[in-house]
């Protein structure tokens, strides 16, 4: 009997162990002293149909509940979207360097911060922090500032598109310098928003991205295969029946939504989207069957691990979490560019 | 034969590439279960005629499959009546040889489907038939020249269609393994009666395997006939620029390339 390749069930099952056992260290290792099983005996106490006593204080049991807890479940959202984004853009350009920032996201998202914080934007709308909000808003503008300017080449194609892309980030990086210059006070302020955090991680980050990543993830895992037909090129794709434009255009909005919502709670966290798909890539295979559900998996591991790393590995405060990505990340994934023997597709 | 149906019929297509005329007004009728091969010197149109036959191009004029207009069809619609070999298809690293024919099912499933039992029988058959199954498993980076092109054609095989377009199937092939693939086309032709619109540069070869030969210069038909009325010396070397004597040799059209004995020093 004969078949493709595809994602093989220990696969899934070592990425559910690796994420949920760095799910337990963000939840059971922090600078309050906690006793890791109190930790989990709290999460498990809030479960439905569960009833334990952790035995911890009613401040223990807020850290617990309200920062922790928290803290991974935004911390996996973020990275699982960035990593699916990035895997997405990747297929849908054929292009090895694409990540989820390709078509200016992350220089919209940059803008629309640095704006909201520059310029103090009351409390937003509704009460809502300004800053995830504009950012948000920045980042989608601009992927569709990009989308619009680049469909519109007389030679409509991925070439054009992320050259669109990169003009429309460079734009929107003057513009943002340009505020930064006017308003020098805050670029402290905008420059730790820059480099990613999950410090500000409560419900109402959680809330605010679950549904954008849960929409982003379901559509381009959703069409993984579609992806696959994708690698052999835009025309041959229209021979066998795809709409490589429509394709196209459907993953980038479905990742930019992922991404932007990203962006808007966690700042700018390099690295997870780009090389997290390549790293799948060279160790389990090129399938997109196999790299976007196992990005998701891994994707959110990575960045809760990080996380982890980010609040323990100084005395004082904390590590900016796009840091410790590249400072671990790096390091990792050239050991696999060197060992392993598959392509880099 | 039955040559009453046009399985692909071109009435005064006209394509432009760059404000270049490429295909001028050209009417064809290909029958069902026909193999016609278009010949003409690099630049006649022979590519853009069939990736205009394929959908994938833009033109004027009217281009019907078995009686339906291919601007009417949609993109899966049409990739289940036409599968095309490219001159130079796009080879997907870290990809399986079984993955690759395996995307020739793509019209034959839903946006969000994947391939089930069917379509993994239907692939299996087709390997076995190209005796390609002991390659499956192998990555396309790892095949040799003979092997990708009998891959390139399972894919379309595997795609199930009435019309198959070859697009230079044999250019990188060495002897043995042109009439091997040609070989492998005219049984697959005969054992699911195919329409083949191919395009060749080696004129023996061409004459060897169609049933009609359409001689194509700058995007019009000079001639259209089997290769024993359309294949002249005089025809061909207007053609072509070239100078050749055609040989008929136990039945074949041999077309050989001369030299001129004062330009031989």
């Amino acid at each position: 009997m004969i078949t493709g390749e595809r994602l093989e069930l220990r696969w899934v099952i070592t990425g559910v162990i690796v994420l949920l056992a760095a799910a337990v260290a963000g939840l059971t290792i922090g600078q309050s002293s906690i006793a890791a099983v109190d930790a989990l005996k709290e999460v498990a106490d809030r479960l439905p149909l569960v009833s334990v006593d952790s035995g911890l204080t009613d401040i223990q049991k807020n850290i617990v509940w309200e920062v922790r807890v928290p803290r991974v479940l935004l911390g996996g959202m973020v990275g699982a979207s960035l990593a699916v984004a990035g895997g997405g853009y990747q297929a849908v350009f054929r292009n090895p360097l694409a990540d989820p920032f390709l078509l200016g996201a992350a220089a919209g998202a940059g803008v629309g911060a640095t704006v909201a914080i520059a310029y103090g934007i009351g409390d937003g709308v509704g009460g809502l922090d300004p800053v995830p909000m504009l950012a948000f808003i920045g980042a989608m503008f601009a992927v569709l500032l990009s989308w619009v300017v680049g469909s519109a080449a007389q030679q409509r194609s991925a070439a054009s598109l992320l050259l669109a892309g990169v003009a429309v980030a460079s734009f929107l990086t003057a513009v943002q310098t340009f505020i930064l210059q006017r308003n020098a006070e805050v670029i402290r302020q905008v420059y730790t928003w820059l480099l990613g955090r999950l410090t500000t991680a409560t419900w109402d980050e959680v809330r605010l991205i679950a549904p954008y990543f849960i929409v982003s993830s379901v559509i381009v895992i959703g069409l993984r295969r579609v992806l696959d037909v994708m690698r052999v090129g835009d025309a041959e794709a229209t021979s066998l029946g795809i709409r490589p434009g429509v394709v196209r255009g459907v993953v980038v909005v479905a990742a930019s939504l992922g991404t932007a919502a990203a962006v808007a709670v966690s700042g700018l966290i390099a690295f997870v989207g780009l090389i997290g798909p390549h790293t799948i890539r060279l160790l389990v295979g090129a399938s997109n069957r196999v790299v976007l559900p196992l990005a998701l998996l891994f994707g959110a591991a990575f960045l809760i691990g990080a996380d982890v790393v980010a609040r323990n590995a100084v005395d004082q405060g904390e590590v900016p979490i796009g840091v410790i990505t590249a400072f671990c990340g790096a390091p990792f994934f050239l050991m696999v560019l060197r060992t392993s023997r598959r392509l880099v597709a | 034969m039955n040559t009453t149906t046009a399985a692909v019929s071109c009435a005064d297509v006209s394509v432009r590439l760059g404000g270049r005329l490429v295909v001028d007004s050209l009417s064809l009728d290909v029958f069902e279960g026909e193999w016609v091969t278009i010949v003409g010197p690099n630049g006649a149109g022979k590519t853009t005629l069939l990736n205009t036959i394929a959908g994938v191009q833009r033109f004027d004029g009217t281009v019907e499959l078995a009686g339906t207009e291919v601007g009417t069809l949609g993109a899966r619609a049409r990739a289940r009546r036409v599968g095309r070999v490219p001159q130079h298809p796009v080879l997907p690293g870290g990809m399986t040889l079984v993955d690759y024919v395996l995307l020739g099912r793509t019209p034959h499933l839903g946006l969000l489907g994947t391939e089930g039992r069917q379509d993994l029988d239907v692939v299996a058959y087709v390997l076995d038939r190209l005796d390609l199954t002991p390659l499956a498993g192998h990555f396309l980076e790892t095949l040799s020249g003979g092997e990708l092109q009998r891959c390139h054609i399972a894919r379309a095989i595997a795609q199930e269609t009435p019309i198959l377009l070859l697009d230079e199937p044999t250019t990188a092939l060495d002897l043995g393994h042109q009439q091997e693939a040609l070989e492998l086309v005219d049984e697959l032709r005969h054992e699911r009666r195919l329409t083949v619109l191919s395009t060749m540069h080696d004129l023996t070869l061409a004459g060897q395997y169609s049933d009609r030969l359409v001689l194509l210069k700058q995007g019009a038909v000079v001639a259209v006939g089997p290769a024993s009325e359309v294949l002249t010396s005089g025809g061909l070397s207007d053609l072509y620029g070239a100078s050749v004597r055609v040989v008929r040799e136990d039945g074949d059209i041999v077309v050989l390339p001369t030299r001129s004995t004062e330009n031989a020093t």
